[in-house]
């Protein structure tokens, strides 16, 4: 009896709590339905700082302007893959998320990840950013001709540039470096005379010695496109990444590049604090290095080259950064609304890139900017972060105290540009999936020691041969097939087009 | 006159429906429940999740409602070449942790509980439970530290005597080695407090009577406290080999990192699939492995199991 009574109260407790619960729901979802509009926005990269400034003044206006408001939320780069993939597979709400193919858009839209977004929703909700898609860009950014992002539109490249420390150059009487050979001489110099800092810190560098005019795609096949022939090619079967890996492996026993570079985990700031004797970025964060370094440490001279300014080069695809809607986005016409005030409002665009007019930056002109960052304290400082998937080139400033060098390799780079339409191939990769789980495996097993320099020299040859069989057995053949297929396929389509 | 009530007994508790049972014993239902709870919601919901590991994963269908695919997850665990490998690491791998790790716990417990100085045994104890606190990623760049060709303590040592320096990390022959002590270094704290726990709750009687007769410190410990721990041991050991083909995700991957050189040696099932599978994130694949661990680890408890239940069945788990 006691206990009939007993478990009375309990169901009577447990109901309470239940049923509470869910008025408390029901009445924060009619909060949210009422006037505004809330949407949240996912970002790769660090909150900044100065964030609460930023986007509150941004939430201001999209109030007044569209009766929304936006909260960004950050994944650090470190665990960026894992969040990223985790987000979809575990219904995370949210609206607008970044997309890019290094992030594996293809893949992930073919998954149902994204809401498809229609030209009639464009129209509607983003007219001035319909205006921007050329068909060329749509059709970069579609999956089984359906289109699940809004690209950037700017013209990118992914190319490395070298930035090196003038003082040592000079130290050791050497003149500027012309070509991947003074280069060389820098590297071998500071190997040999200088104990306290190391050459090299980073693999990228490995690909300057070689005249490859490849582009990684489709991603994890191990194959590459050959921008001259216009075909697909297996890399690790051609003479230049065979060539690269024994001048890698060159280079480690020389000292230039530390024999076990693939195991040390803290070299990203090592350049920075004075330790290593390069850094090889792309462009903008070589540029943007180059000149915090010209401001904190005059004394180092740092130095930019690209030695590659002869080798054919494609701008990236549109889709190496942008904006797509979640597959559960609740408002998806609040969320392109949006989109198209950040990407075509100055107000949204000088805002979000360039931080507080008068505080971080001052116009000159409506196409130029000073920044004011580097006088302010760090904790007023405004780092953007991932804004680049709202980049349009028609919005976009020319920092006036941004580096001359990294105009001068512009305008190198634009010589040797070639016109192409292979980033409009995508790939499907239904057909192979298990193949490429398998290359991806070998590959990191024998690829991973040589492309590391961690393979003795005499037996470089040897190793390749034993990779590729690996690789033939992992079904690299297959793949390589189907990738052909397809994009005779993607061509025949293009020209019965023209 | 035992008997018959043993059967009065029984005969009553057949009678009684689980209602019964569970209104009689509601204290000890109650104190089980938490545990039931947390067995229930954290290891046979997620159960029904398996068919993932037979479906083509698509976010917008869900998990049950996506396309059936055979047996293609599976596909290229087992073209990799790697399988057999890598399911014969972590087996071997676990194992020696298992073996090793349960003995050196069981003996630090012992020298622990013999210690008569209050203050020199909880300096011991906490010196040796401190590893158990640190985490993997440290303990990573401690290893680097040591061994690292250039500026590593190990080759700096080396050079200083003359000898040629190790590049350890080319040497997949010593890391079979380095990891087992590793492992054991930062495990055996933390695995004593059992064996710390199960030397407490022994009749310190026996001890003195033994005392009396003369044995021995190191004849009590032989002949009294090892065999009473037997059983514990057995427990424990049990329900290590429960996860026999699981590695230790984060201690490989942080100790080795994707240092293909050394995988043959290193490379477990875990470490395997996260570096194959991160970029393409196919959950059906991942599934697959999952599943395939999960069905060896219960063959392997059930075999270990049975063998034990035919030599003492008291100390069998089931």
């Amino acid at each position: 009896m006691k206990m009939l009574k007993m478990m009375k109260r309990l169901c009577a407790g447990i109901l309470s709590v239940a049923l509470a619960s869910a008025i408390c729901a029901c009445g924060s979802e009619k909060k949210e339905g009422g006037e505004i509009t809330r949407l949240k926005m996912i970002l790769p990269g660090d909150k900044p700082a100065i964030y609460d400034e930023i986007y509150g003044k941004l939430n201001e206006m999209l109030r007044e302007d569209i009766g929304a408001e936006l909260e960004v939320e950050y994944y650090n780069y470190s665990d960026l893959n894992q969040k990223y993939s985790l987000l979809f597979s575990s219904g995370e709400e949210c609206d607008i998320v970044f997309a890019a193919d290094w992030l594996q858009y293809n893949q992930q839209a073919s998954k149902n990840s994204f809401m498809e977004i229609t030209d009639d929703m464009l129209k509607e909700y983003a007219p001035k950013t319909y205006e921007t898609l050329t068909e060329i860009i749509k059709n970069e950014a579609s999956v089984n001709g359906k289109l699940y992002m809004i690209p950037n539109t700017a013209k990118e490249y992914s190319e490395n540039v070298v930035l090196i420390r003038g003082d040592l150059r000079e130290k050791y009487g050497l003149g500027k470096l012309n070509d991947i050979n003074d280069f060389e001489k820098y590297l071998t110099m500071i190997a040999e005379k200088e104990s306290d800092i190391i050459p090299v810190v980073d693999l990228a560098l490995s690909g300057l010695w070689t005249r490859d005019a490849v582009i990684a795609i489709p991603p994890s096949t191990e194959l590459a496109y050959d921008i001259e022939k216009d075909e697909f090619v297996k890399k690790d079967y051609q003479d230049w990444y065979i060539n690269s890996v024994k001048k890698t492996r060159e280079l480690v026993d020389k000292g230039v590049i530390p024999a076990d570079i693939s195991v040390n985990k803290t070299t990203g700031s090592m350049f920075e604090n004075g330790k290593a004797a390069t850094y090889v970025k792309n462009l903008e964060t070589s540029s943007s290095m180059a000149k915090k370094l010209r401001a904190s440490h005059p004394e180092w001279k740092i130095e930019m080259y690209s030695f590659k300014k002869d080798v054919p080069k494609v701008i990236n695809s549109s889709i190496s950064n942008g904006l797509s809607l979640n597959r559960i986005c609740k408002n998806p016409e609040k969320a392109l609304q949006t989109i198209e005030l950040l990407r075509n409002d100055k107000r949204y665009f000088d805002l979000t890139w360039y931080g507080i007019e008068g505080k971080h930056w001052q116009a000159e002109g409506d196409r130029g900017y000073i920044s004011l960052n580097d006088s302010l304290p760090a904790e007023e400082k405004y780092v953007a972060g991932a804004v680049w998937g709202w980049k349009n080139e028609s919005m976009l400033r020319r920092d006036s105290s941004e580096i001359p060098e990294k105009q001068e390799i512009l305008d190198a780079w634009e010589q040797v540009t070639v016109d192409s339409d292979i980033y409009g191939f995508t790939f499907d990769d239904t057909n192979v999936k298990t193949e490429i789980a398998t290359v991806k495996s070998t590959a990191s097993q024998y690829g991973g020691p040589l492309y590391n320099g961690m393979v003795a020299a005499g037996e470089i040859d040897k190793a390749f041969s034993e990779y590729q069989k690996k690789l033939e057995q992992a079904g690299i053949d297959k793949i390589y097939d189907e990738v052909t297929r397809q994009y005779k396929e993607y061509r025949e389509k293009k020209d019965a087009g023209k | 006159m035992r008997r018959a009530n043993n059967v009065k007994a029984y005969k009553a508790l057949k009678k009684r429906s689980l209602w019964q049972e569970i209104c009689r014993y509601r204290v000890l239902w109650l104190m089980a429940m938490p545990a039931i709870i947390y067995v229930l919601l954290f290891s046979y919901t997620p159960m029904a999740g398996i068919v993932l590991a037979f479906k083509k994963y698509d976010y917008a269908s869900g998990i049950f409602k996506s396309p059936w695919c055979g047996l293609e997850n599976f596909k290229f665990f087992f073209k990799s070449g790697q399988a057999a490998v890598v399911t014969r690491n972590t087996f071997l791998y676990n194992i020696a942790f298992i073996f090793l790790g349960n003995f050196l716990q069981m003996i630090t417990a012992v020298f622990l509980s013999e210690m008569r100085n209050k203050y020199s045994k909880k300096l011991a104890q906490t010196c040796i439970f401190f590893p158990y606190f640190i985490s993997w990623v440290v303990v990573g760049a401690f290893i680097y530290n040591i061994f690292s060709v250039d500026y590593g303590v190990l080759n700096n040592i080396l050079k200083s005597m003359g000898a040629e320096p190790v590049n350890v990390y080319t040497q997949p022959r010593y890391w079979p080695f380095i990891i087992t002590v590793i492992d054991l270094w930062k495990g055996v704290g933390y695995g004593s407090v059992v064996y710390l726990a199960a030397i407490s709750g022994l009749d310190t009687s026996i001890y003195e009577a033994a005392e009396i007769d003369g044995a021995s410190l190191v004849k009590r410990v032989y002949y009294i406290t090892m065999p009473m721990l037997r059983s514990t041991m057995i427990t424990l050991i049990l329900l290590g080999l429960g996860r026999v083909f699981r590695g230790n995700f984060s201690m490989f991957y942080q100790l080795v990192g994707n240092n293909g050189v050394l995988y043959n040696h290193t490379d477990v099932i875990d470490t395997f699939v996260f570096r194959t599978l991160l970029s393409s994130n196919d959950i059906g694949m991942s599934a697959a492995v999952g599943l395939y661990q999960s069905v060896l680890c219960f063959v392997f408890i059930m075999m270990a199991n049975g063998v034990i239940k035919k030599i003492d069945d008291s100390s069998a788990l089931f």
